[in-house]
Formats: structure tokens, sequence, C-alpha cells
């Protein structure tokens, strides 16, 4: 059988058109014969380096093309809203649902010709990028904007030795469409013009989807195309547009199709049959004759047609090496970095600097280690041709320093003293016992990755400062698919079934991490979607729902900016990948993160962290408070190194060894600390009672499934709690497995017992555990071998047969478990930092937790803390407040004449006005700019805040100061009540009084005085709750769960402060608004759902096994306020949780119990 | 105009119509039939969607076919016919056909 290559075919990565992911088109071809299979996705490659992937691992050739849309040649809009004003339209109704769109926008196809050392590759990258150039404001283009004109091509695709790639017109082109008019002339000299305008690089693409006789695609139309092709003089080739890969995968066509219009089935053109799929070369074959049949050409057309397909095939089959560096890292080049010379010396120069700077206390023969480490990461380095890439990391970190931004390296990076000493990484690798060889091996060929947390707050600074440093044509951001999850599906399904809003809600926020495509498996099993289950059962819509809702899982939706992925390229990087504008306007590779390694590009994490904003806005208020007093204040001795003379401290250099950041640490009242503020972090924290930073290393460690699976935890927290001796396997293993009270934690034990069993390097003890599983690496022969030929001086054997055998039982156990030590030490440095923070300067470090949100629980949560340590809250002001929370002072009364003792001072959280809802960033800025204000009409006159805000303001309080302000008549305290009835009064007036005719100084808030003598009552603590979880989103005045009061009071519903005080298994009743909902992995593998409620006096977990899951159902993931039932179950010396038995909805039983209430009354009267 | 009746249709070697009858009236193909694809709204049908079922769901075989009456005593017209082949075997629809003056005739 003759080959036949399908030259435009769309994946999945063709957004919301294609359905089928490259790799199984890809094998689908091969399976079929093919030598050679295309991708030629809509708008880009994004699904390209996929392609080429898949096409490499199965020994044919890729061929790599776009599909993209024809623009008119002027862009320019010509209706002028002048000639509109004076010639009215008359009145137009909405166009009939079933409309075709008024004109679908013709569409080309571009591939890339091959062998020519990239030019085809560069041409391709450089045409989508253009049909992508950002519109002038230099955001996004709108979809229907993306595209191309006709002119545009030949400037891309035509070189100096002639055509780089080959554009087809096929069933969407405009010569197309001309034809489908049955317009033959014009469609003529079209075709010509294409011609012309691209000689030797054009080609009519004949396609026959077998649609409706005459319409386009159909077997006339594909006739009448190759005769034009035939007649104007251009090559044609045969292909099937091909969307999808098998016939059924059209029906997910549909569902994508109504997704990209908004409208439901039947409301839209559909595709007009299920033909567009990846046909074999026979189906192909048979085609090609059935056009010519119907054509006035000879049959010997179909022969031709089908040859010049495959030579086309030919130019454009491309050599991954050559045409795409494949593989091969593209780094800016170190004149770039303006180091003249061999990089490798510069590096070696810049860490030797280092080495005085972060160790210049240490001993010499600690230095001498040091110094040979140095040199064996310096020679690793270099081997790998890697200098120029440590020194942009270390550049871009410079940057960021200089910007005056917190950024801390995460991951394996911080094994490396070479990123210590350039000041990439912050934890020292020597006294943690990190590891390069757990960064960079021997057998490493792709980049390393170094990731780098910053201030997310700054992370758009940098970004921005980036591409100010490398220059726009070697920096991008870099991309990521959001895919379908089952949420997004079952909404996007039930849209175009034509569901209504209610239904599809119903359906989308019952459904809870898992897969779409086990939707139907799924609805028997959780208790959750019982209520779904029944339904499905009875409307034949909602069981069709769960169809479709698995057939879109994990299709790309659409693409947007990688939350910290920076691409850093050498000078070809846009020849390399097509870029298009993000969200934030700066440009945005198509490549994700898969596609990094292939592509040969440097990716650099750069992850905006919330807790490094968090840090370094409370480092800023102690400063802003505090000034020289800040190590008094904070209760540090006063000449503690790391706080400057004006009160900056430096978090990086703070003790790691604080006694009482521990003992906050083991209270468990964690909320807020970095990592271990979770539920089940509470519990684990609680029992292990972490008195060392190893401890927390330890502990962000163990909090993974693979050591909760693997029980690592017990025997851990028995050794260090004494109950238990510290089982080292072996004696050799004490000095590395002490910190660990035995247990085999970290990948880098795991090193240090291959270097010491079998003799080797670290480096080849790392690659023994990169292939521990895999069968050909042979790993545990070759470790029972070389471990029992390992000999003292003596020549007696080290490691008996016994030893062995347990040793090896550790390690092939530990595969999945282990964890990389740098990687947690990294973390627990921010744990650490902020525990520290929040032991030394509570407000502060609250201030700046509600400011940058940084956590997992809601700020009404971080209020009740706030309270817990004796923080006052301080109302919403309109004067005082501004759009951070910020820590104000709040001085005692005390004697005329007496000076303030300043350690007499308590220290108060000010509520931010940007949490108020509803306030728009204008309003907010002119209130800022306008404070301190003298009466409530000179703030609604002087900030212009609208009607709705102003009332808003009044309901929380935020205007209360201002009515007050004057020694008002009366007691000189004006009531809300008062207050409101001057808003309204205010807002009645219709026109606001000009700023510019009124002085602020002007006695206005006389005027309220005058205006505020009616007296009305303050509002009710009730009604005040209401109006601040109305307007704040959170509650100041008092707990949302006190309205609830009499019932729980009632029921007997336990606070949570009181748990610890339970017997252990004591059944107990408690309620709250629920803070945090997780289904962490167990041990057993079974679903276990915490959830978290707080009340106020404190927060209380419980753990919902199968079976409360199932009396729970609905509930589960579905209520706000509960009330839950369950035995108290002692976790440890501080810890405690409930093991729920039942749940309700605190809502519903309010409802019941006041119904009670009211039928006893009505029967007692 | 859409007609939907079932009808007997007698087919070449090929698979193609050759000749039908449609209510008592026999047709000849004059014609190179043209095959061809229609969709249905499967969304509007009773059933599942499953993964594995689609291609069925969309895609309506056609034959397109100019035809003449052979019964003695008819008018003698041209007409376009579509003719729908069914799910079970050797059943066939007149789906739809296309002549303003047959339509008159057929439904005055």
């Amino acid at each position: 059988m003759p080959r036949f290559t399908h030259l435009h075919v769309a994946s999945a990565y063709s957004a919301h058109f294609g359905t089928s992911q490259p790799e199984a088109l890809v094998a689908s071809a091969v399976s079929d014969g093919a030598e050679v299979a295309a991708i030629t996705d809509r708008d880009g490659l994004y699904g390209a380096i996929r392609h080429v992937r898949a096409c490499i691992a199965a020994g044919i050739d890729a061929v790599v093309g776009v599909d993209l849309a024809l623009l008119p040649e002027r862009t320019r809009r010509t209706s002028t809203p002048g000639r509109q004003a004076d010639s009215p339209a008359p009145p137009t109704s909405a166009p009939p649902a079933s409309a075709p769109p008024a004109s679908a926008p013709a569409r080309i196809t571009v591939l890339a010709h091959g062998h020519n050392s990239g030019e085809g590759w560069a041409a391709l990258c450089r045409l989508i990028s253009a049909a992508h150039s950002p519109a002038g404001d230099g955001m996004p283009r709108r979809p229907s904007d993306v595209g191309i004109q006709r002119s545009r091509p030949n400037g891309f695709l035509i070189g100096e030795s002639g055509p780089v790639a080959t554009v087809l017109l096929g069933p969407d082109s405009d010569v197309a469409q001309a034809v489908a008019a049955a317009d033959l002339p014009l469609a003529a000299s079209m075709l010509a013009e294409w011609k012309r305008l691209l000689p030797g690089a054009i080609a009519v693409e004949v396609v026959c989807h077998l649609t409706e006789p005459g319409d386009r695609a159909s077997i006339r139309h594909a006739a009448r195309m190759l005769e034009l092709a035939d007649s104007v003089g251009v090559p044609a080739v045969l292909s099937n547009a091909v969307r999808y890969l098998r016939p059924d995968d059209a029906v997910t066509g549909d569902v994508l199709d109504a997704a990209d219009r908004l409208r439901p089935l039947g409301a839209f053109q559909p595709q007009p049959n299920a033909q567009a799929w990846l046909k074999s070369a026979a189906a192909m074959r048979r085609l090609a004759f059935l056009i010519v049949d119907h054509s006035a050409l000879p049959r010997s057309a179909a022969e031709q047609l089908l040859s010049q397909t495959e030579r086309l095939a030919d130019t454009c089959r491309l050599d991954p090496r050559a045409d795409l560096a494949w593989r091969q890292p593209k780094i800016p080049s170190h004149t770039v970095l303006g180091v003249d010379g061999d990089p490798l010396v510069e590096l070696r120069r810049r860490s030797e600097s280092g080495l005085l700077e972060r160790y210049g206390a240490a001993r010499s023969s600690e230095l001498e280690s040091l110094k040979t480490r140095l040199d064996t990461e310096i020679e690793t380095i270099g081997r790998f041709g890697f200098a120029s890439y440590f020194l942009t990391v270390a550049e871009v970190s410079a940057l960021m320093r200089s910007m005056n931004v917190r950024n801390q390296a995460r991951g394996s990076g911080a094994g490396s003293l070479v990123n210590y000493l350039l000041r990439i990484s912050n934890v020292d690798p020597a006294r943690h016992d990190l590891l390069f060889e757990r960064f960079l091996g021997n057998k490493r060929s792709t980049l390393p990755d170094i990731d780098i947390d910053v201030e997310s707050a700054r992370r758009h600074d940098i970004y921005r400062a980036i591409f100010e440093r490398f220059g726009e044509n070697r920096v991008s951001l870099m991309s990521m698919q959001n895919t379908y999850r089952a949420r997004g599906a079952a909404r996007d399904a039930g849209l175009a079934l034509g569901l209504d809003d209610a239904q599809i809600d119903l359906v989308a926020t019952n459904l809870w991490r898992f897969n779409a495509r086990d939707f139907r498996q799924v609805l028997s099993e959780k208790p959750e979607l019982r209520e779904i289950a029944a339904l499905v059962k009875n409307d034949a819509q909602i069981d069709m729902l769960v169809d479709l809702t698995e057939r879109l899982d994990r299709l790309p939706r659409h693409i947007s900016m990688h939350p910290c992925g920076v691409i850093l390229g050498n000078d070809g990087l846009l020849n390399t990948t097509p870029v298009q504008p993000s969200g934030m306007g700066l440009p945005m590779s198509q490549y994700d993160k898969h596609d990094m390694d292939d592509a040969g590009l440097l990716k650099l994490d750069v992850l905006g962290v919330r807790m490094q904003s968090t840090l370094a806005y409370a480092v800023s208020e102690i400063r802003r408070i505090h000034g020289r007093r800040a190590a008094h204040a904070g209760g540090l001795p006063v000449d503690a190194r790391y706080v400057s003379a004006d009160g900056v401290i430096e978090l990086d250099e703070i003790p790691l060894d604080d006694e009482a950041t521990f003992e906050a640490i083991r209270t468990t009242r964690t909320l807020g600390m970095f990592q271990i503020e979770s539920p089940g972090q509470r519990e684990l924290i609680g029992k292990m009672q972490p008195t060392e930073f190893e401890d927390l290393i330890a502990d962000i460690s163990l909090f993974r499934p693979g050591p909760m699976k693997g029980n690592m935890v017990a025997p851990f927290l028995d050794t260090k709690h004494g109950f238990a001796q510290p089982q080292y396997l072996h004696p050799t293993f004490r000095p590395f497995l002490e910190s660990t009270y035995g247990v085999v934690i970290y990948h880098e034990q795991i090193l240090r017992i291959f270097a010491a069993c079998m003799n080797v390097s670290l480096a080849e003890g790392d690659e023994m555990r990169r292939t521990i599983e895999d069968p050909e690496a042979r790993v545990e022969e070759r470790f029972r071998r070389q471990t029992a030929a390992n000999v003292d001086s003596d020549g007696a054997r080290i490691y008996d047969d016994q030893a062995i055998e347990r040793i090896w039982a550790v390690l092939k156990g530990f595969g999945s478990f282990g964890f990389c030590k740098a990687h947690g030490a990294a973390f627990a440095l921010p744990t650490f930092q902020s525990a520290w923070l929040k032991t030394h300067y509570p407000a502060e470090f609250v201030a700046a937790l509600l400011t940058h949100d940084p956590g997992m629980y809601p700020k009404r949560l971080l209020l009740a803390e706030a309270r817990r340590m004796g923080v006052p809250i301080l109302p919403l002001d309109v004067s005082a407040s501004r759009e951070v929370y910020t820590v104000e002072r709040i001085e005692p009364p005390r004697p005329q004449g007496v000076l303030a003792d300043p350690d007499d001072v308590i220290l108060g959280i000010r509520l931010s006005l940007s949490d108020v809802h509803g306030i728009t960033g204008a309003e907010l800025e002119r209130i800022l700019a306008n404070q301190p204000y003298v009466g409530i009409g000179d703030f609604y006159q002087r900030a212009a805040p609208s009607r709705a805000l102003l009332t808003r303001l009044g309901l929380v309080g935020a205007l209360d100061s201002l009515a007050t302000r004057d020694d008002a008549a009366g007691d000189g305290h004006a009531s809300r009540g008062d207050v409101m009835a001057r808003v309204r009064e205010l807002i009645a007036r219709g026109k606001r009084p000009a700023t510019r005719n009124v002085q602020p100084t002007l006695p206005i808030f006389v005027d309220d005085r005058e205006q505020l003598t009616e007296v009305t009552s303050e509002p009710s603590m009730v009604e005040r709750v209401a109006t601040e979880l109305d307007v704040l989103q959170m509650e100041v005045s008092e707990h949302v769960i006190e309205s609830y009061r009499p019932l729980l009071d009632e029921l007997g519903v336990m606070p949570a402060s009181e748990l610890l005080n339970c017997w252990n298994g004591t059944t107990v009743l408690v309620a709250g608004i629920r803070v945090a909902t997780q289904t962490p992995p167990m041990r057993s593998g079974k679903r276990v759902v915490f959830i978290s409620l707080d009340d106020g006096s404190g927060c209380s977990d419980s753990t919902f096994f199968e079976e409360a899951q199932d009396r729970a159902g609905p509930l589960l993931f579905g209520t706000k306020l509960m009330v839950i039932q369950g035995k108290t179950r002692r976790t440890g010396e501080r810890g405690v949780s409930i093991e729920a038995t039942n749940a309700w909805d605190l809502k519903a039983l309010w409802a019941q119990w006041q119904q009670t209430q009211q039928r006893q009354e009505r029967e007692a009267s | 105009m859409n007609i939907e009746e079932p009808v007997t249709v007698e087919l070449s070697d090929d698979g193609s119509p050759l000749r039908f009858e449609w209510r008592g009236v026999h047709y000849g193909v004059i014609s190179a039939p043209e095959r061809w694809f229609a969709r249905r709204p499967w969304w509007l049908l009773d059933g599942r969607a499953s993964l594995g079922t689609g291609g069925a769901l969309i895609d309506r075989e056609m034959w397109r076919v100019d035809a003449v009456p052979l019964t003695v005593g008819m008018p003698r017209r041209d007409g376009t016919f579509d003719l729908a082949l069914r799910s079970a075997p050797g059943e066939w629809h007149m789906s739809r056909a296309f002549d303003d003056v047959l339509d008159t005739q057929l439904f005055a």
C-alpha cells in the first residue's frame, strides 16, 4: 500500500477545536504505515514540541505547520460614530439563532520546510508571532483578531534562496469560499494573486468531507478546487483537514464548538458531519479517485494529486537536530552578562569571594573542606558547560536584591554551595548536609532547575526588570495549558446541552477532585454525589451531561501565563518559539514546561510567594512603627546583629535556634506560619514538638503521601521522644542518620548510604537512586556485589549478608517516599522566619498576613488569632485606614503633663479599606489622597465615593470617627443610626457639592453635628455582624456563629477552645463556619475528609471516614455553617481532633428550631 | 422539501441507488449518484453519548440522485432526491425532494 501523509491535522492543542492528543494522532498514523506525520494546530505551535517528540519516539519524520486566520487587508473598522449619529440605524432584530456566523474568517495553513538549518522553523515562529502581535495597547488581541493579512506571509516565507515554507489553500481559504459561492472567475484571480505573492510557496489543498453536494468540502467542491489548481498552474495536494482521530470524537468536537461560541447546540451552525477524522491511506486514495471522477480531469490526476502530496511532505520533513537544535541548551551568551573571557573563571572568582562573605568566621579546617567542595562543584559545572547558566541565575538574583525584593531559591538548587555563595540560595548547605550531587550529578544532559521564590506582590516588577536587563529578543514568559477538569467540563457540557444555570450549578459545585473521565464511575461511589446520581437516573439530559463531561476531560481549554516560568534564551529565541502577549502584556512563549528540555530552553521559575510578601511587609511595619527601638520592641537583645540601627531586620540572618520561636510552634497555634498551619500539620507538629531547625525540615519532608503511607512518622516520633532507641541500619550510617533519629527520610541520605556501602562517589550514588526501579540499571545486583566486596583495612567485610538484606529492603521501599532535603530546608527557612515574626512581633506579623493573605484560612480567623494574642482590631475609619492593614499605637490615657512610657503602648491593627466590598481602585486612591477628613459631608465631597460605597462605609462604622469628632450636643456621641441618617440625607441631595467651590478648612463638621441630632438607636450586635460580613466579607465585632448562640447553648455545643480539656473518646458537638476542607493522602489509600470549623474561640478539626462521609452526604463540600458530632481523639500533648459521626447544616437546624420555638410560644399563649 | 418517508431502493453493483419506488411510483436514477453525509441533532435524541458511540450519532449517509418517473401515465418530471440509508440494512428513507413543480403536485 502506498503511503499517504496527512498534512493538515489539528490536535487537542487547537483549543476548543481539536479533540485528540498529538501522541495519539502520531501513533495512529504510524500504525497505518505513515513515514511522516504533520501537526498544524490553530494559531500556534502549542502542540508542536510534543508532536516532534512523539515522531522521534516512533521513528518517523515530523512536519509542523500552523492554521491561521486570514485577516482583511485593512484592519481599521470603517464605521464612524459621527455618521451613525446622523442617520440612526433602523432597529435591528437579533439574527435568528440558527444563522451562520456573518462571515467566518478565511483560514490558511502554513507548513515549514525542513532540512534548511532551521530557516523554515524560524519563519514559522516569526509568522505566528506576527499573527499575535499585540493590539495598540500592548495587550493580547481578541481571539477573532488573531491572524495575518494576505500580503504578510511573503516577508517571512520567501528566504534568500527561495521559499522556506508552503501555504496551503484549503476548504476554509478565501479561494475555496469563492468556489463554494460558484464564483469561479473570482476564485481563479484570487489563486493567481496568491501565486504572485508567494512564488513556489503555494499549494491548493483539496479536501472532501463528503458534505452536502455543492458545499465546501463536498465532492463537487473538491473537484472544482482541483480543476482550479490545474488551470492556474498551482500544485494541488490532498488532505482531510483532520480535526479528530476517530469519527466518534466528532461529538466531542460539537461540544467544543458550543463552548467556543458560548451557545448551546442547535443555536449555531455546527460542523457539517463527522468526516474530519484521520482516515487511512486506503480511504484517502479512494477519495482521490472519487474527486477526480467528479472532475473534468483525466484519471491520472488522482495519482498526481497523491504523489504531489507526498512530495510536499518530503520537503517539509524536519531534522530535529539541524532545524530545531533539539535538546541543545540555548542560554544567554556570557557577553550579555558583561563577562569577558571564560565564564567558568568568572564563576570561580565570584564563588571564592562569596566564601569569605558567607563563612568569614569559619575555622580553617572547615574552610578547607568548603574549598574542596567548591572545587568539585566548579569542576562539574565546567564539565557540562553550565557556567553561563549559573552566572545568569546569579544575575537575576542580584537584580532582585538590587530592587530590594526578598528572594529564596527552592528545590534541589539549595544543595549547591555555589548557589549559596552567589546568594541565589540562603540555606547553608554545609550546615544542613545538603548535597550538590543531588542537584547536578554526572550524567545530566539538560539544564538543572533553579527555582526562586520572590515576593508575590513584586513578581511583575521583577519580570519587567528581567526583560529590560536581558532584552526582549532573549526573554519570554513561559505559558501553561489550562485543561478541562471535572467542574469546568461539567459546566461547558451543560452549556452545550442548554441546561439552565441552576441545574449546571447543582452538578458543578458538587464535583470535587476527581478526573472528569471517571464521572460515571464515581457517581455510585461518592456520598456527596448521591443527589446527582438520582438525577441521572431520572433525567436523560443529566445522563447525557455525564457522558459529555467525561469526553472533555483534560482537553486544553486555553493558554495562559505560567505562574512563575521565565525563559532566558540566546539571541535566536524568537526563531525557536513563537510568542504572544500575556495577560500582563509581556510576550509569552507558546511552549509550556513540558516542552522546555526538548526545545533546549532554560526556564527560571520565579515564583511569587505571598508569604515572602508577608515577611517583607512585616519587616517594613516593624521599622515604620519602632525605628531604632525595633529590637527592644521585639524582646530581642539590643545589640542583635541582624537588626540595623534604624530598625531593619535582616530576616535571612536571624538565629535559627531561637527558643521562644520553637516554644510558640510547639503550642500548635501555628496559624499564619508557612507550611505548618493546616489541620494535618498542626496535628503532626503537636506530636513532634519540634525543638530545632532540623526538626522543621523533617516535619515538612514527612508531611507527604509517601512517608504517611510508609509509616516513617511513628518511628521518627517514638525515637525523638525517647520511647525507642534509634535504629541506624548500620553503625557506619550514624553520622548522617542521627539528625532524623535513624529514620531514612531524605534523598541525600540514600546517596550517602550508596556511597558508604559501595565505595562510590555521591554522584554515582545519585545515579543509583534515580535508576533504582529501572530493571535495566540492575541496581540491586550491583549494590549486593559491591557492598559485599567492601572491606576494611584488615580485609574484613564491613557489611555482612544480614546487613545487606536489611539495607536493601529500606532502599527498595524508599522509591516514592524520599524527599530532597535541600527542598525541605529551603521551605523550612520561611517557616521559621514566619514563626519568629509571629512570636516576636505579633501585631506587625498579623497585619502583614491580613494584607498579603498568604495562607489557607479566611481573614476572620486571622482576626480571631490577633484577638487571642491580645492585639486589638481597630475599626475601619476613612480618616485612618489605608489600602493595607497597618499597625497603630494605642496609647493608654494618662494625666496631663505625664510623658508617655513607650512600653505602655499597645499595638493594634487598623482594618484596610481594600477589603470593602465593591470599592474601586479610583475611589480608594481618592480616599487615601484626601485623608484626613473633618466630617461626613467633607468626606463625601472630597473623596467622592459612590453612593453605594458611602452607605456601606457608614454601615460598618468607617464614618463614626467623623461624626464624633466635634464635641457634639448631648452625650457627645453620635449613634450609628445618626450617621446613617446623615448619609441618607447627603445621598438624597442628588447633586454632590462641587469640590472646587469649597475650602476644605470650612467647619463642615458643624453641619454634620447639627444634622446628627436625630436620635436613632445603635444597631444590635447581630445586625452589625451581618453588615460587616456583607461589606468586608469578614466580621470584626463578633463572630458570625454568635447569632446562633441560643440554639448552640440548647444543643450543648462545645467551644473549640475547650476540646483539649475533654477525655479521649468523649462524644461532643462542635459548630462553626468552615475554614478549610482537605482530602489529604492517607496510609490506607481510602479517602478521608478533614473539615475545620472556626467558632471564634478557635478551630476544631474533624475527620470524616467513609461511614461518616456517607451520612454527611452533600453537606461534605457544600455547606458553610455546620454542626458536627463526633468523638474526641487526642493526637499528642497539645493536639485533639474529632472523629466525626454525623453533621448537620446549622442554618437548617436554626430554621427548624425557630419554628419549634414559635409553635411552643403560640401554644403557651 | 423534507419528506422522511420509507422508500424501496434498488441498488447497482457498487451499492449506489439505481431505481426506487415512492408513493407507488417507480423512478429511475439518471445521474451519477453522489454520496454524502448529513448530520443528526444527537443531543435531542434519546440515549447516551459515551466515548466510542459518537460517529454513528452524527453521520447520516445520503445519496443525492436525479431521477425521472418510470411509471406510465405520470407526467415526466426531472427531480432531485436525497435518499437516506437507515440504520437497519436495506431500509431507506426518502429524505428530501427538490423541485418546485413536484412540490405542488405532491402536496397541493
